[in-house]
């Protein structure tokens, strides 16, 4: 909270980290939040939770992201994670096939728990096990334009493209947030506990509640 | 196994064991001395985790025996000795079958304990190679178990490898090999939870106590402690033990609602396993351990520390986020693994086992208070996901986990705020943690908007006391907003002075309706908004921001929802001053006395006022959206309104409540009895006569009437009702009412009380003593029973002159 918590921005933007145990989302956050991987760190019981704020377009965003449980699609703490979000890491192992097979799973359940829009990007870590590699690249990428999402490969242990893969993200999210959007669609009395729905959608001009009559 | 370097003395093993089962001491003597830490040493031997004799002491108190309690002539090691060596074989046996390959093999290096040879592959000819065979698709093949169950021991083989990385203990292939395969025996043996992630955690300490305590046959010459302290079945007792554990804690990793198992038909009425009747209704399931999660802060922590609690209501903090991982792995990440295990000895040495534990957790929230109550959403989040270590603590002073489970203890038997507070200033007392909850840290602001923080000594705070309310965001406000705060302020203080001086009723009505409506005036004319709303989503919302910079997920900030409240309570407000003028219209006396002239203007006038009720009928029931407030008004009236007073902006007419006009100045004020019933009659007989062939319906004429009434008394009403706006209630009970929302001047200090500032400085006056005056000059008023209103009015002016 100190440091970090202190400091101003101009957007706060929860992204939430999914994907099959073991993965490496944990480590994509570490990495992401403080430049840090652990080879062998422990797995995530429940919620780990990290900020860090850049710069998108000269302003500030904080991020603030999410890792949980990937053994569990977490029920008992599915509303309270997605709630809100509006990225997801949908995150396999590009040295495990099956990972990338569960990743169609993972759409599922970002479909039947988060907001609609939110910003997904698919991302096969691990790339610096090359001569391990069970998922192709272009493999992914063709899933990826199939679902309409973006796609990056990344190494939490090497860093490579952990900075990008994030920046891109907020930037695609600040790009539709600031585009204009709001629907005010949602019930104000969103009680913990519910999931609701969000929108992100880009579309018609929304601008209300400027002065009375 | 690692070496045995990693062991204590065995001198010590079994002077441990002559201390629990052989010095006649009492169980219950026992749990005591375990529970206040004097059974085992606090300081951990070797490799900073080992301690002699644990696992006997949790040995003892987790495994039931028969006969419960041992006759007291008789060791009580006895019947704990040979419950071990049942489960013991039971565990060998489990090993023998589930891990069996279909065609009877074993992995490589697999053995059993006390199977000195493993069971020949089983060559027979009646195995069905059609179905049994590794290759084959036949529905029934075996092997597509047995491949799952592999899957299932590498999922687990991928937690135990990443179990409590930082002691090398856990690092030993052996031991991992061991884990796992305790942790795929109790999975498959618990096919409705299976293995979930976190009791790879559970066990792992488990097993390493079982297994700092094993005793080789020739270390020492006492065949019963090195029977039940033996080396060969370590994996077993842990397994054992997890078992145990897992008896009480399975319910917190259950994730499905539990299925009972088919059994024979026979056995259905006889027996019945799984989830009691109860358990079967038609309920969405909701995961014990979110129960338990919400039980831990919505209960257990508002009965102990209900400021707290109110702080972490208002941030929005799920319990669920924290509680899980707490609760699942028994605190072994919020401490230290050594510490984590003084808290087992004390958690295992209570007899309704894990009743404790969610005590423990409020105690350990109690501990945090000062991070978490200034703290914001991701304040508290961040202490409460990553526990802050412990302090350098005076050494006289007990362990803190220690001091963690007493403290929860003494919540457990008498939960209230009294008992609270003493844990705190226990915690004061031996670990330094002041009482003073710090101020707020200045939260997080947009950059544009710099936070100024205006104080003053305002009773709602004094009410509060020293120890402040937990005021968890700090809002950033403009000064602007602090003024238009402070206008309540002003009337409550004003209300109080008058009723010390005697003021009547009447005027204290009228200056409790002031203030009541001024928060909401207020916020109108200076267009700041009013801060962000509690319980609003689980993101607190930092700031109030121009829509289009909001992020998606504060779709509506509480300011603008107001504004649409404020806008529907005009509109209202006209239609009960329209319905008021056209009831009005109507009223009028059609006497003979009158002249034609007269008689015809009255007529058109009702005509109009009719038509104003149909339309007032159609914006009510949402026909029509737009307000066309010359067709609301009918045309003379809305002539008269065009050309408010001059002295007012149009904003200012439309939320000050003017009282409805008499369309005609000529009707006599009528006593409000008379008037109420004379109301009904009069006009309902001279309608028909009036042309209608304006008006959409005939019905309509006829329906009205009732509705009048009650219309005209909403109308009449909406003047006072204003304040069930939430917001003014929680002035006049600030400190209840502050608990479930934060309503602006409950937590933004004004600076009203200064004596430097009175009414004169205020950015405006008060418009609604204002407004009845200017009109009052225009339209005399007609109505009798607005008159203790207006009369209060008109004499609120004469207090907020003259009282200083």
């Amino acid at each position: 909270m100190a440091g970090e918590g202190t400091t101003s921005y101009d957007y706060l933007f929860k992204v939430v980290l999914i994907g099959d145990s073991g993965v490496g989302k944990s480590n994509l956050l570490s990495r992401f939040t403080r430049n840090e991987f652990n080879l062998d760190s422990k797995s995530t019981i429940g919620v780990e939770f990290a900020t860090r704020t850049i710069q998108v377009d000269g302003k500030t965003v904080k991020a603030q992201i999410w890792d949980t449980a990937g053994q569990e699609r977490y029920r008992a703490i599915t509303s309270a994670y997605y709630r809100g979000a509006v990225g997801a890491l949908l995150v396999y192992d590009i040295a495990k096939q099956s990972t990338f097979e569960n990743v169609q799973r993972w759409l599922k359940e970002l479909r039947d728990h988060a907001d609609s829009n939110i910003v997904i990007m698919l991302v096969g870590n691990k790339s610096d096990l090359r001569h391990l590699r069970a998922v192709l690249t272009d493999q992914a990428q063709q899933f990826a334009e199939e679902n309409h999402l973006s796609f990056m490969e990344t190494s939490a242990l090497d860093a490579s493209n952990v900075e990008l893969a994030f920046q891109s993200i907020l930037t695609e999210i600040y790009r539709i947030v600031s585009a204009k959007s709001l629907e005010n669609t949602v019930d104000p009395s969103i009680k913990p506990g519910e999931s609701t729905t969000i929108s992100v959608s880009t579309g018609e001009d929304q601008k209300k509640a400027g002065c009375c009559s | 196994m690692p070496d045995t370097s990693a062991r204590p003395e065995p001198q010590k093993i079994t002077a441990m064991y002559e201390r629990i089962f052989r010095s006649g001491a009492p169980l219950s003597k026992l749990k005591d001395a375990a529970f206040g830490g004097r059974l085992l040493s606090d300081t951990p031997e070797q490799d900073g985790l080992g301690v002699a004799g644990r696992s006997l002491a949790w040995k003892l108190f987790l495994i039931p025996t028969t006969p419960l309690t041992p006759p007291a002539s008789q060791s009580p090691a006895k019947p704990l000795l040979e419950s071990l060596e049942g489960r013991r074989k039971e565990y060998a046996s489990l090993l023998l079958e589930k891990m069996r390959a279909p065609d009877g093999s074993y992995e490589e290096n697999f053995s059993v304990p006390g199977v000195a040879q493993l069971p020949q592959q089983s060559d027979e000819a009646s195995m069905n190679l059609q179905r049994n065979n590794p290759l084959s698709l036949h529905e029934d093949n075996p092997w597509k178990d047995w491949f799952a169950a592999v899957d299932l021991r590498k999922t687990i083989r991928q937690d135990v490898e990443r179990t409590f990385p930082d002691h090398d203990y856990f690092r030993d292939a052996e031991v991992q090999v061991q884990l796992t395969n305790i942790l795929y025996i109790y999975s498959v043996t618990h096919s409705d939870i299976g293995y979930r992630q976190g009791m790879h955690e559970l066990l792992a300490p488990l097993y390493y106590s079982v297994d700092y305590d094993s005793l080789d046959p020739i270390e020492s010459p006492d065949k019963e402690i090195v029977e039940f302290c033996s080396r060969t079945w370590v994996a077993a007792d842990a397994w054992i033990l997890f078992s145990e554990v897992m008896e009480d804690m399975s319910c917190w990793y259950e994730w499905r609602e539990p299925t009972p198992p088919p059994m024979p038909a026979s056995l259905q009425n006889q027996y019945r396993h799984g989830p009691p009747e109860g358990r079967l209704e038609l309920k969405p399931y909701i995961a014990p351990i979110v129960l338990t999660c919400q039980r831990l802060q919505s209960q257990l922590l508002k009965a102990a520390d209900p400021l707290l609690w109110q702080a972490m209501q208002k941030a929005g903090i799920e319990p669920q986020i924290y509680g899980i991982r707490w609760l699942r792995l028994l605190l072994t990440r919020e401490f230290s693994l050594p510490d984590a295990m003084i808290l087992w000895d004390g958690i295992f040495s209570c007899d309704s086992t894990f009743e404790l534990v969610p005590w423990i957790c409020v105690a350990m929230l109690i501990r945090i208070r000062n991070q978490l109550i200034p703290a914001d959403y991701s304040g508290q989040l961040s202490v409460l996901l990553r526990y802050p270590p412990p302090m350098d603590i005076d050494p006289a002073s007990p362990h803190h986990a220690i001091l963690l489970l007493r403290q929860a203890f003494a919540l457990y038997t008498s939960p209230n705020p009294s008992t609270g507070s003493s844990v705190a200033i226990e915690n004061r007392n031996l670990l330094n943690i002041p009482l003073e909850v710090p101020e707020p840290q200045p939260s997080p602001v947009r950059t544009r908007r710099p936070a100024t923080r205006v104080r003053s000594s305002t009773d709602v705070r004094k009410a509060t006391g020293p120890s402040r309310t937990p005021q968890g965001q700090n809002i950033s406000v403009k000064q602007s907003q602090s003024l238009q705060l402070g206008f309540p302020e002003l009337a409550r203080g004003l209300l109080e002075k008058g009723e010390s001086l005697g003021i009547n009723k009447t005027l204290m009505n009228a200056v409790s309706e002031l203030r009541k409506n001024i928060p909401e005036l207020a916020s109108q004319f200076i267009g700041s908004p009013p801060p962000e709303s509690s319980n609003y989503s689980s993101f607190p919302l930092v700031t109030e921001r121009p829509p289009e910079e909001r992020p998606p997920w504060e779709h509506r900030t509480r300011f603008e929802m107001e504004h649409d409240i404020a806008d529907l309570r005009a509109l209202q407000k006209k239609m009960g001053d329209a319905v008021g003028s056209a009831v009005d219209a109507l009223l009028q006396d059609e006497g003979e006395e009158r002249d034609a002239e007269t008689i015809k203007r009255i007529r058109n006038r009702k005509r109009e006022a009719i038509e104003s009720l149909a339309y007032v009928r159609d914006l009510l029931k949402g026909t029509t959206t737009e307000v066309d407030e010359e067709r609301l008004y009918g045309e003379e009236e809305y002539k008269r309104r065009r050309w408010p007073p001059t002295s007012q902006g149009g904003d200012i007419k439309q939320t000050s409540s003017p009282p409805p006009r008499p369309p005609e100045p000529a009707v006599p004020a009528r006593p409000s009895l008379e008037h109420r019933r004379q109301k009904s009659s009069p006009p309902a007989q001279s309608l028909p006569s009036h042309p209608l062939s304006s008006l959409p319906r005939t019905p309509v004429i006829v329906q009205p009437q009732p509705e009048l009434v009650s219309m005209k008394r909403v109308a009449h009403a909406t003047t006072l009702p204003r304040q069930r706006s939430s917001s003014s209630q929680s002035l006049s009970n600030p400190t209840i009412e502050s608990n479930t929302f934060r309503a602006p001047w409950n937590y933004t200090k004004s600076n009203f009380s200064t004596p430097t500032l009175n009414s004169a400085t205020l950015p405006r006056p008060p418009p609604t003593s204002q407004s009845p005056v200017s009109m009052r000059s225009e339209a005399p008023p007609s109505y009798t029973n607005q008159m203790p209103v207006r009369q209060a009015r008109k004499a609120s002016n004469d207090p907020l002159g003259a009282l200083p």
